[in-house]
């Protein structure tokens, strides 16, 4: 063990966003100056001055909130009808891409309908609402639950009567069904009359045009990333943010968060673009981006690893540019939980090869870097970002959890600049400046391969946190499926799948739980937390390393490529 | 015998590995181990700093090195086992290789280059571990690691190697002995008694005024027990250049946990009590060979000096803190806040006041806590303050009604009200340091002084147990050294009325202290889950109840 995985005792280093950052530093003096990529010894000055940027993608304020609700029963009217009852032929002929049975798979199937709910302790059933309530005492749990966590828990709150759930000395709740349709969909007062009665028209408006009455694009892996982002991750501009007490009262970890994971996931209310082939979709399609076809997952990822970065920056520099009387700093919260929250061992990875960092400083996050490296590896992203990134770690090391000015600047700058980079991404990966037909194809699998070969050199030559670690494989998966499509159907794949499966042992809890069970389930909760605690980074690393040589065995890839 | 040294076992293995602290002459720092990555280094010497290098210099002559006291004919005498104590007692120290005398050499070894490289910034490859990139870095040269682990008395005092190389050799607790080297080997010396000795209070000759220190003109006192505690705890709880902060903890260094009945029952002796209290007259009411009350005194004095010295440590993180807010900082010492090469490192909230193992365990998923959330003592979410040093042991018997121990527990209250807010402010924590404005809590805490009575002990052992069950290691373990120090000295003041089996006593203690240990170093007491931990009090409340006439 000490010989041959030596060079993979990077377990904290790959923790750490300094490193990240380095890692980052290195690839992009690698491309510039034809260098091997080198961590940790670039000149990065503690503040640089503040990057101004217009950048096009990054998210601007909360425009949420200038919109009405409608109320998920609007939606209900038409898009709940059983799953038994085939269209008539006429609404066949009338709709486009809905098969309105949309709401009822959410009502019945879809986690996110029990979000207000599970708010509600259950003295009974000891449930996980019960816990909290128990630990913050009845005022302080109805304090938060009126105030903050409805934010995410609990979309705003429509103009019906009679939907508030008042219930004796509970908690007050905006209504009880949780994260509707308009949660994600967009607060639909302005647009719900229009996207029917005027259909012909709505339907080939642009995104923008759609955005500006308050619908989100979802078919956009960006815009549908930080959708999701915005409770998973957490948002300040939007007051979704699970604090440190909250956490400390029983609020599960908020986990590692993949949008085209979690999105299959799901229960599925939708079709993707890309399984619709009739012409009358083209000009839709057109208008919606979706001209990507057979690697449209990979963009997802590396779109949405990328949306992830940029999040939680734009969230460290929001919260870092809150007026310090309406804020606690630290908030631990916005630092990896398990980076304390571990028990302690003499003979630790941690302390063993821990390098590049202040000692005693605690790091953010990891996963939403290690997804986002792949993509920056991608765009050859400019060297201005490695310098922002590397003063976001020079602040992290500042103080205990950071300077909290410094960091600001560092972050806020970061972010702009990872928003940048996902446009040039996106541009990049955009299909339709490629040439049609086989050429395009080859291209693509070109891409994916590349992709793919990368995936394997992170998953394999260093350690990962529990977190970081799903994220590589689920980014495997689904760029391993694009280029399962883009392949001839002879190719064996067996040898990829068994060291996948052996990959996602049960034990780890790599797989997402469907349907309503709820992760926040006391007894789920506690599995879900064995599993990080039964993870070792070095037996993932080296299991990773037998994907990725089944992967190019299948690929037809030289091991020295 | 077999309780008492194993004892040391318990304490975390901290105490072998001594205290560093923090330099700030940047000029005496040994080099970096790598590039620097944040530029060039500043190596220009300010006027202050030269000022202070020629006070250093006047201070290095003052020790004359273990050479100086280890010659046969003085304290080097190894011929003979029946040699009255003080001939032998380099020889006996350095041959029972007391902790203290190797406190330099394990600056050499690799574990302590690792640490300074990893609380430097850890740069270099750390994949490769054979490279060692910290190889290059210099413990056995850095004041932050030499204020504690040699004779070095301050963070700018430079010594020669040949000073150093004894680790804390006789002058790091006896003082410099230039003034009186020649004088102590008089006639006159021994007719003098007591009063050539220097009485080491608390605080003294450590911090604000360490370099006007006339105090070291005379020998140390260390048999009076209060003085040697607050010697002790210079470096075995902290000080101002002697940290031992989260960043030291988290590069590798071990957590300290200073309790001082423990630390004396273990340390290696080179001295006799019985001969120096007859020749100096110290306690001369004291007609036994060691006082009856000797581990219960202990206990007691070490509890409130320990408080003393760990309140004196947060007020000096405090004012680092205030001091050093970037705003309030001159542009020329904001710039050279490269505090990752040996300048003091401004840490708020400093997390080594904090209770380890609140953040350090696995998360297990969610449990209902003992305590009613009306009543709990802190905001869920923040971290529990002071658990070692100011423990529940000591808020109930260190108080108004502590039975004659000083009243520790008011004064610390208001401190960790602030401390244990979701997120504390230095300022405010300074303020209740500051207490009503005419003297801080650490000046206003006193010693405890007296004697210790059989009446004391049961009382105490009675309040001990009137405590709701431990919930963490810290709690556990003071509960089980204060009953290992009171209950040993039961025994002796209860004489020949004592009736109790203390050899079952002895036992149960045993059992706890088992159940307490964890290996040495980094580990967390992952076994002693919540029920274990009741479990333990039940333990803890029998022994009580076999001390009931």
């Amino acid at each position: 063990m000490q010989t041959n995985a030596a060079q993979r005792y990077l377990w904290v280093g790959v923790l750490l966003l300094p490193t990240f950052a380095a890692s980052v530093v290195g690839f992009v003096s690698a491309q510039t100056s034809g260098e091997t990529p080198q961590g940790g010894n670039s000149p990065a000055p503690i503040s640089g001055p503040a990057l101004e940027l217009n950048a096009t993608s990054c998210p601007s304020d909360a425009t949420d909130n200038e919109h009405a609700y409608s109320g998920w029963q609007n939606c209900d009217f038409c898009h709940g009808r059983s799953d038994d009852r085939p269209l008539e032929e006429d609404l066949r002929q009338d709709i486009l891409v809905a098969s309105l049975n949309e709401s009822t798979i959410w009502r019945h199937k879809d986690k996110h309908e029990l979000a207000a709910r599970v708010l509600l302790p259950d003295e009974e059933q000891q449930n996980l609402a019960y816990h909290m309530q128990q630990a913050l005492g009845v005022d302080r749990y109805n304090e938060l639950v009126a105030n903050d966590c409805q934010a995410c828990h609990v979309a705003g709150e429509p103009d019906i009567e009679n939907v508030a759930a008042k219930s004796g000395d509970g908690p007050n709740l905006k209504h009880q069904f949780g994260v509707t349709c308009e949660a994600c969909h967009g607060p639909a007062k302005d647009w719900v009359h229009d996207h029917w009665e005027q259909r012909k028209t709505w339907r080939y408006k642009t995104p923008a045009e759609k955005a500006d009455a308050g619908f989100v694009n979802l078919r956009d892996p960006v815009t549908k990333a930080r959708k999701c982002l915005s409770c998973h991750l957490g948002s300040v501009r939007e007051e979704k943010i699970v604090t440190h007490e909250m956490y400390a009262a029983g609020h599960p970890p908020l986990a590692g968060f993949d949008a085209a994971t979690y999105s299959l996931a799901m229960p599925r209310h939708w079709t993707p673009l890309s399984e619709r082939s009739d012409e009358k979709f083209d000009e839709y399609k057109q208008i919606h981006g979706a001209s990507q076809v057979h690697a449209a997952n990979t963009r997802e990822v590396l779109l949405g690893g990328l949306a992830a970065l940029a999040s939680n920056l734009t969230l460290l520099a929001d919260y870092a540019a809150q007026p310090s009387e309406h804020s606690a700093w630290p908030e631990f919260a916005l630092y990896d939980c398990f980076a304390c929250h571990h028990d302690l061992q003499a003979q630790s990875l941690r302390l063993r090869s821990r390098g590049g960092r202040q000692a005693g400083r605690p790091p953010l996050r990891m996963w939403p870097n290690v997804v986002a490296d792949l993509a920056l590896r991608q765009t050859e992203g400019p060297t201005e970002l490695t310098t922002v990134l590397a003063d976001v770690s020079a602040a992290l090391a500042e103080q205990p959890f950071a300077e909290r000015d410094q960091l600001r600047t560092a972050a806020g700058a970061a972010g702009r600049l990872v928003c940048q980079e996902i446009d040039r991404l996106a541009d990049q990966l955009d299909r339709s400046k490629l040439p049609e037909g086989d050429d395009a194809k080859n291209r693509e699998r070109e891409l994916v391969v590349r992709v793919l070969e990368r995936i394997g050199d992170v998953g394999s030559n260093q350690l990962h946190d529990y977190d970081s670690a799903r994220q590589l494989v689920w980014a495997f998966e689904r760029v391993f499926d694009d280029y399962k499509k883009l392949s001839s159907a002879s190719t064996n794949y067996a040898a990829v799948d068994q060291a996948l499966r052996e990959l996602k042992a049960p034990s780890l809890k790599f797989e997402l739980i469907s349907g309503k069970q709820s992760v926040g389930e006391p007894g789920t909760l506690a599995a879900f937390l064995q599993a990080r605690r039964a993870y070792d980074p070095q037996k993932f690393a080296d299991g990773f390393g037998r994907l990725r040589d089944a992967m190019r065995e299948s690929v037809g890839r030289k091991a020295d490529l | 015998m077999r309780l008492s040294r194993s004892i040391l076992t318990v304490v975390l293995g901290a105490p072998l590995l001594a205290v560093a602290g923090w330099a700030f002459a940047r000029a005496l720092e040994a080099p970096p181990a790598s590039p620097d990555r944040q530029g060039p280094r500043v190596t220009t010497v300010s006027a202050v700093q030269r000022r202070s290098l020629a006070g250093a210099n006047e201070i290095a002559a003052r020790y004359v090195g273990a050479g100086g006291c280890a010659a046969a004919a003085c304290h080097g005498d190894a011929s003979s086992a029946n040699s009255p104590s003080w001939k032998n007692s380099y020889s006996r120290w350095i041959g029972q290789r007391d902790p203290h005398s190797i406190a330099y050499s394990v600056l050499k070894s690799e574990t302590s280059k690792r640490i300074l490289w990893l609380l430097d910034g850890g740069q270099g490859d750390p994949q490769a571990e054979k490279n060692q990139p910290w190889s290059n870095a210099a413990p056995h040269r850095d004041n932050r690691c030499l204020t504690c682990h040699s004779i070095t008395p301050d963070a700018h005092t430079q010594l020669p190697e040949s000073l150093l190389a004894d680790g804390v050799s006789c002058e790091g607790c006896h003082g410099p002995a230039d003034s009186w080297i020649a004088s102590h080997t008089t006639v006159g010396w021994l007719a003098d008694g007591a009063k050539r000795y220097q009485f080491v209070g608390q605080g003294a000759g450590v911090g604000r005024d360490n370099r006007a220190a006339t105090a070291d003109a005379r020998m140390r006192n260390t048999k009076d027990p209060v003085s040697r505690a607050n010697l002790c705890v210079r470096c075995h709880v902290g000080g101002p250049d002697r940290d031992v902060n989260h960043d030291l903890i988290a590069a590798g260094h071990p957590r300290l946990n200073f309790e001082y009945h423990a630390f004396m029952a273990n340390l290696p002796r080179h001295w006799n009590d019985e001969l120096d209290r007859e020749r100096l007259q110290i306690e001369p009411q004291s007609t036994a060979a060691k006082p009856a009350d000797y581990e219960a005194r202990l206990w007691a004095i070490g509890q409130a000096a320990s408080a003393q010295a760990a309140l004196q440590l947060l007020e000096q993180r405090v004012n680092r803190t205030v001091q050093t807010q970037p705003a309030q900082l001159p542009e020329e010492i904001a710039s050279e806040r490269g505090w990752r090469h040996g300048a003091i490192a401004p840490a708020w909230p400093e997390l080594a006041e904090y209770s380890c193992y609140a953040c350090h365990h696995d998360i297990k998923g969610p449990r209902i806590t003992s305590s009613d959330p009306q009543t709990r003592r802190r905001p869920l979410g923040s971290l529990p303050w002071g658990t070692w040093y100011f423990s529940e042991v000591q808020s109930k018997l260190f108080s108004a009604e502590g039975a004659g121990l000083p009243a520790l527990g008011a004064m610390v209250e208001p401190v960790r009200k602030a401390m244990e807010k979701p997120v504390a402010q230095p300022k405010e924590v300074a303020a209740q340091l500051l207490g009503d404005g005419d003297s801080t809590a650490t000046q206003r805490s006193r010693p405890y002084q007296k004697r210790v009575a059989l009446a004391d002990v049961e009382r105490w052992l009675a309040a001990l147990s009137e405590l709701p069950p431990p919930e963490s290691w810290d709690e556990a373990t003071q509960r089980y050294l204060a009953l290992n120090a009171l209950t040993k000295s039961h025994r002796k003041l209860a004489g020949q009325y004592a009736k109790l089996d203390y050899g079952a006593i002895e036992r149960d203690l045993e059992e706890i202290r088992k159940r307490l240990q964890f290996e040495p170093g980094y580990q967390s007491p992952g076994h002693l889950n919540f029920d274990g931990l009741k479990q333990l009090h039940e333990r803890l409340f029998k022994v009580r109840e076999l001390l009931q006439p």
